[in-house]
């Protein structure tokens, strides 16, 4: 009931903030991918993520060729995945951009990424995040853009710039030309602010 | 649980997938052993979800759809994802059985094995051994460090930033206590002189993009000591 009352809430803000539309609708056409195998849905998924998948990895320094590769390779793991996808924990795109994630690091390193597995043994005090503690992917999703947009612009602007460069964030200090130790001290104000926000949105 | 944790631009980048391998190693292993910042860097997938949504598209090959769709159902393909799929739920192969070691959480398991034994162990100074995981490019080493238990080191600086996670035993100097799971960033402006806690070994996962500089008397001892 609660979950049905956020997507509704997420649907009102989209139409605000006026961007892509997310939440349920990935959801309806991943599930029928997952349950029907329905090409219909994938394409249409295809449609809106493969080029934005492209995008992203050519941001990141991919070339146009390599980078047309690995997306057509992580969209294909959509189709083959779809039944690992879980709605309480990721938003579609959440989880479509972890795949195309994954998919530069692999290629990059051509080995797998290091990541925790929540059955290990050797993980000790506090218990990992259960599925049933978080919230549900399409939740948090709404939490993080209300916190994007009660952010002051120009932090909000940084963070986005930050997100898909490297970690030296020299490529931010020559296109705004500040000093990297300014960039550095101003994203980490901008994330304060944002770690800050999201914890009070309800 | 831990006390010191990684800063949020590092587990933004994390979840960006922008991190060195040897970052993003230490990185992972703290969030199998971090709750709290496993649930933020989670915070961080979702905002690369939300910009992904954002960008803006680029062109794709326009046959694209079309040289996808007969590849969905590909057998070859499929047998490889089942095979990585089940590795990924039961874990790699290994050369060497892996033991429940309980000191190494999976992350660093996939590097290095289940058996701290079989690392190239390289004696330092009297009490404290280093081995080289071999992973990242220079200048950056990315190392595992054991040093006794009541040892106290040398007071030194850093040439450059070295980050530190504890995995076993723990260490207090000027500037606390850290123990399992605790991250310690040092930078060129940080020198210190950390005492090892008395009741056990200290373990390690040391990545740090330049050496050590040692201070004082007993500084020169050591390095007089590594000329050997
Ligand atoms: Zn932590």
């Amino acid at each position: 009931m609660a979950l049905d009352k956020a997507m509704e809430r997420n649907r009102d803000s989209e139409r605000e903030s006026g961007v892509p539309p997310a939440g349920s609708r990935f959801d309806d056409l991943l599930r029928a991918v997952a349950l029907t195998r329905d090409r219909t849905a994938f394409a249409e998924l295809f449609r809106f993520f493969a080029p934005r998948v492209k995008s992203y990895l050519m941001r990141l320094g991919v070339d146009a060729a390599l980078a047309e590769e690995l997306m057509q390779e992580a969209m294909i793991m959509v189709w083959r995945r779809a039944d690992s996808f879980d709605p309480r924990q990721a938003s579609v795109g959440t989880w479509i951009f972890t795949i195309a994630r994954n998919k530069r690091i692999d290629a990059l390193r051509r080995e797998k990424r290091p990541t925790p597995d929540p059955a290990d043994p050797a993980l000790s005090g506090d218990p990992p995040v259960s599925a049933e503690a978080r919230v549900a992917g399409a939740e948090t999703e709404r939490r993080m853009r209300r916190a994007l947009e009660q952010l002051p612009a120009e932090q909000a602007e940084l963070i986005k710039m930050a997100y898909f460069d490297d970690e030296t964030h020299s490529m931010i200090a020559a296109k705004t030309r500040l000093p990297l130790g300014t960039v550095k001290s101003r994203l980490r104000l901008a994330l304060g602010r944002l770690r800050r926000t999201l914890e009070d949105i309800v | 649980m831990a006390a010191h944790h990684p800063s949020e631009e590092s587990l933004m980048a994390y979840a960006a997938g922008s991190l060195s391998e040897p970052m993003a190693l230490l990185i992972a292993t703290h969030l199998a052993l971090c709750p709290g910042c496993q649930r933020r860097s989670l915070d961080y997938e979702t905002l690369g979800g939300i910009l992904l949504a954002n960008l803006p598209p680029v062109e794709i090959a326009p046959d694209c759809l079309q040289t996808v769709l007969p590849r969905l159902d590909n057998e070859a393909g499929m047998a490889a994802d089942a095979e990585a799929r089940a590795e990924v739920e039961s874990g790699p192969a290994r050369d060497h059985p892996a033991p429940d070691d309980p000191v190494l959480p999976q992350p660093l398991r996939d590097v290095i094995g289940g058996d701290l034994r079989s690392l190239p162990w390289q004696w330092v100074m009297p009490g404290l051994h280093m081995a080289d995981l071999r992973l990242g490019r220079p200048p950056t080493r990315t190392r595992l460090m054991r040093i006794r238990a009541g040892l106290a080191l040398p007071r030194h600086g850093h040439t450059a930033t070295e980050a530190v996670l504890v995995l076993a035993g723990g260490f207090s100097d000027e500037y606390g206590r850290c123990r399992r799971g605790d991250v310690r960033v040092s930078d060129p402006s940080v020198t210190h002189r950390q005492v090892i806690d008395a009741d056990e070994d200290c373990l390690c996962l040391v990545v740090a993009d330049g050496p050590v500089k040692l201070t004082g008397i007993l500084g020169t001892i050591v390095n007089r000591l590594k000329a050997f």
